[in-house]
């Protein structure tokens, strides 16, 4: 990603805050507007802006409901009745591919979390598109236009969904390239905005926004006839049980899950099943080296 | 001279009177547009899974004069949200393309605008159901007062202008 697209993608995040918080986002030095990772707002607290090194106060009047209000409808066009679903589940995805997590006080209904009666804080997250992230990985789970089933881990906010996207990007945009079913739970990866993909995710591929993994999995199956299916972060049990459905029927997968060594893999047992049943063929580790992302490869078959 | 001082009194009496009467029917044809646009704006909503923006849009080619006008502006305006509330925009498109309306209809029609956008779909539809009924019973008052009232406010400046012009003469 170029120095200019990434301080442009905070602009384009910063249209979301409200007029005098954005005007102080935008007095931020470039260099920390290309690395800024988060907006936080709290309701009472000056905004702050998320660095590689931590949250950096942007000072002025603490945030208001008011302010809070007018970022929701700027992130949902003013049609909060389309995002209500993905408000009862804590964020919202903002045209640009911008996800907005929320945090304030819930409404249930039989148990569920029905939606926020009150918002007290918001982070908008500054996704950032690099294409060509996956180029030092990309021979060896793509090699010769084969793809080898690969799972991703690294930390939280390691990078994974970034990798994972350009791979996607980049297999489904090859010439004699699979067809990639791509389940996106958390509008993260391909960041559908009234049913517009916000980021390339390459042109065979068939996205199912806002479903749950473990049903995104099984409805791709059947209705796309995919040759790869990809997921961001695996959680639970039937997530795994589908990727294992999904790689019997001769399916390639590619998926990302949080931990931060094969060893934290093994020791909890949704991973480790993973590990052991052997669906996948490579392990990408996403390490931090001097202050630098750095992919580490395991065959694991 | 006489005369032509009365031809142009009753000239100016007709046009008056036309006038009255054109803007009697702007705004019962405002009022009543209004009220089915509502209809359909809830159906975009509710039935459709409409964006804001989709369904101002929508409903906005389905109709002519003023309330098109209006939900067109409210809908071109919308790109400007971050820079401007959505309620700024409605309540400014209302006062621009809606004026030939009453204070109380104005301030039914700003009420949507409050809540639009805000709230999931149920509290979207009940909105926009409380403005229906009450510019339904106001439209509804309004074209019986026309009916009732119409003639009268044309042929009272007329006969105005003829006594004018008795005693003139």
């Amino acid at each position: 990603m170029t120095y200019s697209s990434a301080v442009e993608r905070f602009d384009r995040a910063a249209l979301l805050l409200p007029h005098s918080i954005r005007e102080r986002a935008r007095e931020m030095k470039r260099e920390s507007r290309e690395k800024c990772e988060e907006f936080r707002l709290r309701i009472g607290c000056p905004a702050s802006a998320v660095m590689p090194e931590g949250e950096k106060s942007l000072g002025g009047d603490p945030v208001t409901k008011r302010e809070l209000c007018f970022v929701l409808e700027a992130a949902t066009g003013a049609s909060m009745h389309t995002a209500s679903q993905k408000i009862a589940e804590g964020f919202i995805t903002a045209k640009g591919g911008f996800r907005v997590g929320l945090c304030g006080t819930v409404g249930t209904s039989g148990g569920e979390v029905s939606g926020f009666s009150s918002v007290s804080s918001a982070a908008i997250r500054i996704s950032r598109e690099m294409v060509g992230a996956s180029e030092p990985v990309i021979d060896a789970v793509f090699p010769a236009g084969r793809l080898k089933s690969t799972l991703i881990i690294s930390p939280p906010g390691g990078g994974k969904t970034t990798l994972l996207r350009d791979i996607v990007r980049h297999i489904s945009s090859a010439d004699g390239g699979p067809r990639v079913g791509l389940c996106d739970e958390r509008s993260e990866i391909a960041a559908f905005y009234e049913g517009e993909p916000m980021m390339d995710v390459g042109k065979r591929t068939d996205v199912l926004d806002g479903c749950p993994k473990a049903k995104a999995v099984g409805m791709l199956m059947r209705s796309m006839n995919p040759e790869v299916i990809a997921v961001d972060e695996i959680t639970a049990e039937e997530d795994a049980e589908a990727m294992i459905r999904a790689s019997h029927c001769g399916i390639k997968l590619i998926a990302t899950l949080h931990a931060a060594s094969t060893g934290e893999l093994g020791a909890r047992p949704v991973y480790k099943r993973l590990l052991t049943c052997g669906i996948f063929e490579e392990l990408i580790v996403i390490e931090r080296r001097d202050g630098r992302r750095a992919y580490r490869r395991e065959a694991l078959i | 001279m006489k005369t032509a001082g009365c031809i142009l009194i009753v000239i100016a009496a007709l046009m008056s009177g036309a006038e009255s009467l054109r803007r009697d029917r702007e705004r019962a044809e405002t009022l009543r547009s209004l009220t089915s646009s509502l209809t359909s704006l809830r159906a975009e909503i509710v039935s459709g899974y409409a964006s804001t923006n989709e369904a101002l849009a929508a409903v906005s080619c389905t109709l002519k004069g003023r309330t098109a006008e209006f939900y067109a502006r409210v809908a071109e305006r919308m790109r400007g949200l971050g820079e401007r509330s959505f309620f700024d925009i409605w309540s400014e498109a209302v006062k621009e393309s809606l004026g030939v309306l009453s204070e109380d209809e104005l301030e039914a029609i700003e009420e949507v605008g409050s809540g639009l956008g805000r709230y999931d779909r149920g509290t979207v539809a009940a909105i926009l159901d409380r403005a229906e009924k009450r510019l339904q019973v106001s439209y509804d008052l309004f074209e019986a007062k026309r009916r009732k009232e119409g003639k009268l406010r044309f042929l009272l400046p007329l006969s105005a202008a003829i006594l004018t012009i008795v005693i003139i003469l």
